[in-house]
């Protein structure tokens, strides 16, 4: 599929996708947003890269590996939980750093770890299977 | 072999606890788990527990050890060594465990691991049977297994099985009695090969030599009576019990010690005589009096050196000859003098013969037998048969290996490596030392016969008891089965010729539930996965109605008032909106249309949801619907432009089943809204997000923290489906994408 108006306006948005994704990644605590929504947008903005470059060269170019996603994001969101146990309190407790306040984000403690997990996860398995269904 | 120390450091440390625990003493410790339930990590040393805890790690070093250099040069090591090590600990977590839920866990694991082993050599098909048979039997009867372990906990009312050994009168009030004990003796005959389920212990000789020497002939198969032992306080005098355990384990036995001496495999011998020990074992459970329990735990002891140091034996010989077949091999003993000396005092050991320990513990199984009130000559006479059996078993492995007539290898064998000797060495001398000193083991042998059976007289091992009827009849065993030998030797020809049909064996049967499985299976896949993704969701969709209607029939429709002045502008619009979207989708000619069309029913809903004040779902649900249109587009591509619908009857069978689910759904939501919801864990929720969680977005705060857990499960679900997607798309053969377009 090639299309000028996409190849050309998906340079610039990918970056905006990415940035935004952060974003919502980082203020859905506080806000609407949260890892899946942030995930999923993240992965919107390389699925329409792909559309109009292919998969391949979407994977090369931004050193995608979909599965390592997965299991980056699975990692982390078991760990976020284990922390906790380390600390002396049950599985998944949330830990919090109540003295440290970041902008958009809050406080940092590991229920945001395990949204960050979440969205790893979420955007590694969406590009997997556009991945997958662009090289069959 | 630096592995090795890892068993190694944990039998110094339980050696450490040996003269506490041989004192009577229990060493425990204890993790909650999931308390609610009553689920703990709790371990409980004692005299069993030790007794099988020492076996497990002592000979597990040896067998690391052995493995070392046996395993040299072969593939995937790594994979092997984890597996057996990993097996190690779920064997040792199993002897160790007392809570009741923990212990079967470790059960489970135990077969997993040893699913792995049986399979090392995976591209073999049989090695690949054969584990898949181990896996099957030994985990079916474990969920039989864990049924019976409920009840037993349930009646007994506690989840610990230190405190359950007391209350065997409880569960009998409970009504819960046979039930338990039926099912934790099927679990426990699986494991332990007892007939009609033995055949998978032969089967796996697939594994490599030094996984049966350990699994095979020490641990795993013990398992079972491990815990039959473990729970025979709680059963012990009931009728059901006695009857089954010993009518099992002598068929078992017999059988056992038959199929044995037909064979000219070395593990194929040793595998079925190892049968033949476990029938024997569990046949004096099943005789329960204090006498029989102390035989069957000298005879565990007794047993595990000697079979462990023969597959050990096996192994060096299927090494350092290429062959394991007994009318292959002969007269290796110049060339092969350690292994020899150890093959054959194993086998006097095995035989019965003074002043090794395998006398002891035949004496004393000889004793029970006689001591038994009912059944007395019967059972006798069946331990009679299998002695003179084992006697054969053990000249065939010992004289005709190593002595006997010579040779038919194309190689000449030399002695293996001193690595591989250390193990059945020890194990041979240790077969020695504990008959001549047997006062040595006598306070831990006794320990684990009083925790198998409470306020057991104290035992007191002696080689020599006088001359008495047991001494008698384990000399006339001697002799008969030096005879047995002889007409096994003398008449090779004679021993091939005997064939047992396929038909009448167990593992004919299994074959065939096998079979005829996997073909209702393939049937029913055929009907019901035809490949048609339409026919799947109508299935799926069609499923859920009938079952909702079956919950629904209770219910009434509720009268719910609507008034149109309820209704806002815009919720008009877009309800117009999504209805006129679905009549296109149905209609739409073009796949792309009927795309766009659901998209656009899809938005709408997210309207909806902005509207009620749900931004997140909103968001999310607008973004889902993007990702699919792009997913579609993508799929597409590779799809004909069109549909082709010309019968109209089968759209209309779709309809009627969209419009069954539509019905049905709004049935759902107005039974819900009719009944106001608890808003108890609402406010708790929105009071609690910035306190506790640190949030002000409440849906996120529950989603990662309050109910985080529940969120695992979903995205570990997610990853798995991507994973699974891509094994749909990627490996499908080129076949198969034909008949797809």
């Amino acid at each position: 599929m090639n299309s000028v108006i996409l190849s050309a306006g998906i340079r610039v948005l990918i970056p905006l996708f990415f940035l935004f994704s952060l974003y919502l990644l980082f203020r859905g605590h506080n806000a609407p947003g949260g890892g899946f929504v942030a995930g999923l947008v993240a992965s919107t903005g390389f699925a329409l890269y792909a559309i109009n470059y292919g998969a391949e060269r979407t994977r090369r170019r931004f050193k995608l590996k979909p599965i390592f996603l997965i299991a980056l994001g699975l990692l982390l969101a078991v760990v976020s939980g284990l922390i906790p146990i380390i600390a002396g309190e049950t599985y998944k407790t949330g830990l919090w750093l109540e003295e440290i306040e970041v902008p958009i984000m809050g406080k940092p403690g590991t229920p945001i770890l395990f949204d960050i997990g979440v969205y790893l996860l979420v955007g590694g398995t969406v590009l997997k299977i556009i991945f997958s269904l662009w090289e069959e | 072999m630096v592995l090795a120390l890892y068993p190694a450091a944990v039998f110094a440390w339980l050696m450490t606890q040996f003269g506490s625990v041989s004192g009577g003493d229990v060493v425990s410790s204890s993790w909650d788990w999931v308390p609610t339930m009553g689920i703990s990590l709790s371990f409980h040393l004692d005299g069993l527990s030790m007794l099988f805890a020492l076996l497990i790690t002592g000979i597990g070093t040896l067998v690391l050890a052995y493995a070392g250099t046996y395993m040299k040069g072969m593939p995937k090591t790594d994979r092997f060594f984890m597996a057996l090590v990993l097996f190690m600990a779920s064997m040792l977590g199993l002897v160790l465990s007392d809570n009741i839920i923990s212990l079967f866990i470790f059960w489970e694991l135990t077969s997993f691991s040893s699913y792995f082993l049986i399979g090392y050599h995976h591209e073999d098909k049989e090695s690949r049977k054969s584990a898949l048979e181990a896996l099957l039997i030994t985990a079916g009867g474990g969920l039989g297994l864990l049924a019976g372990l409920i009840l037993l906990g349930i009646g007994g009312g506690s989840m610990e099985m230190s405190e359950l050994v007391e209350r065997g009168d409880q569960l009998a009030e409970s009504g819960l009695f046979t039930g338990a004990m039926l099912l934790i003796i099927i679990g426990c005959f699986t494991k332990s090969a007892q007939f009609p389920f033995h055949f998978w212990l032969p089967s796996a000789m697939a594994a490599p030599t030094p996984v049966s020497a350990y699994l095979h002939s020490a641990t795993m198969v013990k398992a079972g009576v491990y815990l039959l032992a473990r729970v025979s306080p709680v059963f012990n005098g009931a009728d059901g019990w006695h009857a089954l355990l010993l009518i099992f384990g002598g068929i078992t036995m017999v059988l056992g010690a038959m199929i044995a001496v037909m064979q000219t495999d070395l593990k194929k011998i040793l595998a079925y005589t190892t049968v033949s020990a476990l029938g024997l074992l569990v046949m004096l459970l099943g005789i329960g009096t204090g006498i029989a329990i102390k035989a069957a735990v000298i005879f565990i002891l007794a047993h595990a050196l000697y079979k462990g140091c023969l597959f050990l034996v096996a192994g060096i010989l299927d090494h350092e000859t290429g062959s394991r077949n007994i009318r292959k091999l002969g007269r290796l003993f110049k060339q092969m003098p350690v292994t020899g000396t150890a093959a054959v005092v194993a086998c006097l050991s095995m035989a019965g013969i003074p002043p090794l320990f395998g006398f002891i513990s035949k004496e004393y199984s000889y004793e029970s037998t006689i001591g038994m009130v009912i059944n007395s000559p019967l059972t006798t006479s069946a331990f009679f048969i299998t002695g003179m059996l084992f006697v054969a078993a053990a000249g065939m492995l010992s004289y005709m290996v190593f002595f006997g007539r010579r040779n038919k290898l194309d190689i000449k064998p030399h002695e293996a490596p001193i690595t591989m000797l250390v193990g059945p060495a020890v194990l041979a001398v240790l077969s020695i030392v504990l008959g001549v000193f047997s006062g040595l083991i006598n306070p831990l042998l006794d320990q684990a016969s009083q925790v198998v059976f409470p306020g057991n007289e104290p035992l007191n091992l002696k080689l020599w008891h006088g001359i008495n009827t047991e001494l008698i009849l384990s000399m006339t065993t001697l002799v008969a089965g030096i005879a047995a030998f002889a007409f096994v030797y003398y008449n090779p020809r004679l021993m091939s010729m005997i064939e047992i049909s396929d038909k009448i064996k167990p593992s004919y049967a299994y074959k065939q539930t096998m079979d005829s499985l996997a073909e209702l299976a393939k049937n029913v896949t055929q009907k019901v996965q035809n490949g048609y993704l339409r026919v799947y969701i109508s299935m799926m969709v069609g499923t859920f109605c009938v079952l909702a209607l079956i919950v629904l029939k209770d219910f009434g429709i509720p009268n719910i008032e609507v008034l149109w002045s309820d209704f806002r502008v815009y919720d008009i619009v877009i309800g117009v909106l999504m209805i006129v979207a679905c009549f296109y989708t149905v209609v739409a000619k073009s796949r792309l249309l009927a795309i766009a069309m659901l998209g656009v029913v899809g938005y709408g809903v997210a309207f909806v949801f902005i509207i009620f004040g749900a931004p997140d779902l909103a968001m999310t649900q607008i973004l889902i619907e993007t990702l699919t249109v792009v997913l579609f587009v993508l799929v597409l591509w590779k799809l004909p432009h069109y549909l082709i619908f010309d019968e109209g009857f089968i759209k209309f069978r779709y309809f009627l089943v969209s419009a069954l689910f539509g019905a049905i759904m709004t049935w759902i939501v107005m039974l819900i809204t009719s009944h106001p919801l608890d808003s108890h864990l609402k406010t708790w929720f929105a009071e609690s997000s910035y306190p506790l969680g640190m949030g002000r977005n409440v849906v996120n705060v529950i989603l990662v923290d309050f109910r985080s857990l529940d969120t695992l499960g979903e995205i570990v679900v997610l990853g798995i489906a991507a994973v699974g997607i891509y094994g749909l798309i990627k490996f499908t053969t080129e076949d198969d994408k034909e008949e797809a377009i």
